[in-house]
């Protein structure tokens, strides 16, 4: 078993085959995007579990991006991939440092996300952090309006979130809620609830303790403590699958053999 | 590279160790020291992430902040707790020692801001550039680049389009640098924090389930 947790959950997931664009992509539920590992138009198993394997020798430590971007450069190259001249460089080139680079470090940041978001409920962990803040850890040239994007997220879950509102549309940070809230997922564009919460972000989360949970009126000493989120990959699970496109529909039933079936609209995972 | 942190809870706060002892298990006791420390570290690293930018000036690749987000802790049923960080090249940088290559005969060294987080192999164009007695001493853009070498330097002479991108050496020796990491002391003080904390959660646990 891997030393690293994050290469532990990578390990879980499967290698997912496709010829799904990027939007198409988007249409699969969360709960089985979570569980694979794929990229948009990238429909050689070869290719897909070098992949798998890159991010692995990252997480574990082994290699840096650079190292792992050459090696996907060069399973490219040995399945004779040829970009569109048209496209060659940009995010559409499987082989632009672009495009590797946003594979790698999407992949990475997911499963260490993951892993940090895993160990924020371990027991004891939960009750004396009981909230966490998202904030920029990595500058950008251009920066998102996450302090915008926090605020429409608390109009629309209302009365579901408790979440802290900020006055700064470009806030860097004091994006704070409890772990558990829903906002997290509402933030995403990938609908999880830990980093990355879109494309090449430089937000990260961290820990907020028990005190300052208090003082912004998250918490009440006289309540019970959050329940803890212990969802795992290893869980069965069935989720009304939204995939309506006829040709996606059937290069998911065929690269999903062994992690999932679409029986009458219904996603089942393997446990 | 392995931290391994142990906070022990002394003084005279009887009733909070109790509670403490009560409520959380070693274990629990193991994640919360152990939480405490990936934060410490954790927030170190990010934070020099932005104060550090790369020497040469090229694209950002982040490095420390990999480092901050690739920390994890490790906690058993003994209540010993270890923290992580998975991230290649922190423990040389922390301790410091000799790099050598492992599958080429040299290594590589960016010698300007393009060549800078990648690897040589990303490019197409280099060409080995020779000093005295044939030795080889960088890798240059394929056209047109002026190099002079002499007894102890090697020039770029003015370049038409190409430049040295890399030089070859057959090892580095990396000076160990502590400031990666946070102090010691730190660690355990954000651990003993922690642990404080979990004991005025547990007091007033012990109070709720003593009350019902």
């Amino acid at each position: 078993m891997p030393d690293s947790l994050a290469e532990q959950i990578l390990q879980g997931k499967e290698i997912l085959p496709t010829t799904g664009s990027s939007a198409q992509l988007a249409q699969i539920p969360v709960e089985f995007r979570e569980r694979a590992v794929f990229s948009a138009k990238t429909n050689n198993a070869r290719h897909v579990q070098q992949i798998k394997d890159s991010i692995a020798d990252v997480l574990s430590g082994e290699t840096n991006i650079a190292s792992a971007r050459t090696k996907l450069k060069q399973s490219l190259s040995s399945i004779n991939y040829q970009p569109d001249p048209a496209k060659r460089g940009g995010l559409q080139d499987l082989s632009s440092d672009t495009r590797l680079n946003l594979i790698l470090k999407t992949n990475t940041t997911q499963a260490r996300g993951h892993t940090y978001k895993m160990q924020g409920q371990e027991p004891g962990v939960i009750d004396v952090w009981p909230a966490q803040e998202l904030f920029r850890a990595e500058s950008r040239r251009e920066r998102r309006q996450w302090g915008q994007i926090w605020n429409q997220a608390i109009s629309s879950l209302g009365s579901a979130t408790s979440a802290i509102r900020v006055s700064d549309p470009f806030a860097n940070d004091g994006m704070i809620a409890l772990k558990n809230d829903p906002i997290w997922k509402a933030i995403s564009v990938f609908g999880t609830d830990y980093p990355p919460f879109d494309y090449g972000s430089g937000m990260r989360l961290r820990d907020v303790d028990y005190d300052t949970a208090l003082d912004l009126g998250l918490i009440k000493e006289d309540e019970p403590s959050q329940e803890r989120d212990t969802t795992s990959f290893n869980d069965g699970l069935q989720v009304a699958s939204p995939v309506t496109d006829p040709d996606l529909l059937a290069t998911l039933k065929e690269s999903m053999q062994g992690i999932a079936s679409i029986v009458h609209g219904i996603l089942k995972f393997a446990p | 590279m392995a931290l391994t942190v142990s906070v022990k809870v002394s003084g005279n706060a009887d009733e909070a160790l109790a509670a403490l002892k009560k409520v959380f298990s070693p274990r629990e006791r193991a994640n919360i020291v152990g939480r405490a420390a990936q934060n410490e570290v954790r927030n170190y690293l990010f934070a020099i992430n932005l104060q550090r930018p790369n020497k040469l000036g090229g694209t950002r690749t982040n490095y420390f902040s990999g480092a901050a987000e690739s920390t994890e802790f490790n906690a058993d049923d003994k209540g010993t707790a270890v923290v992580n960080i998975h991230q290649v090249g922190m423990r040389m940088k922390y301790t410091g020692g000799k790099i050598v290559p492992r599958r080429a005969k040299n290594l590589t060294i960016p010698a300007r801001s393009e060549a800078y987080g990648k690897t040589a192999k990303e490019f197409d164009n280099l060409q080995v550039v020779f000093g005295r007695g044939r030795k080889a001493i960088g890798l240059a853009e394929r056209e047109s680049t002026d190099i002079s070498v002499g007894k102890k330097k090697v020039k770029n002479k003015g370049s038409r389009g190409g430049g040295m991108m890399f030089w070859l050496v057959k090892e580095v020796n990396v000076t160990a640098d502590k400031t990666v990491m946070p102090q010691p002391d730190d660690i355990l003080k954000a651990s003993g924090k922690a642990l404080k904390a979990a004991a005025r959660i547990a007091v007033k646990k012990a109070e709720d389930t003593d009350g019902r």
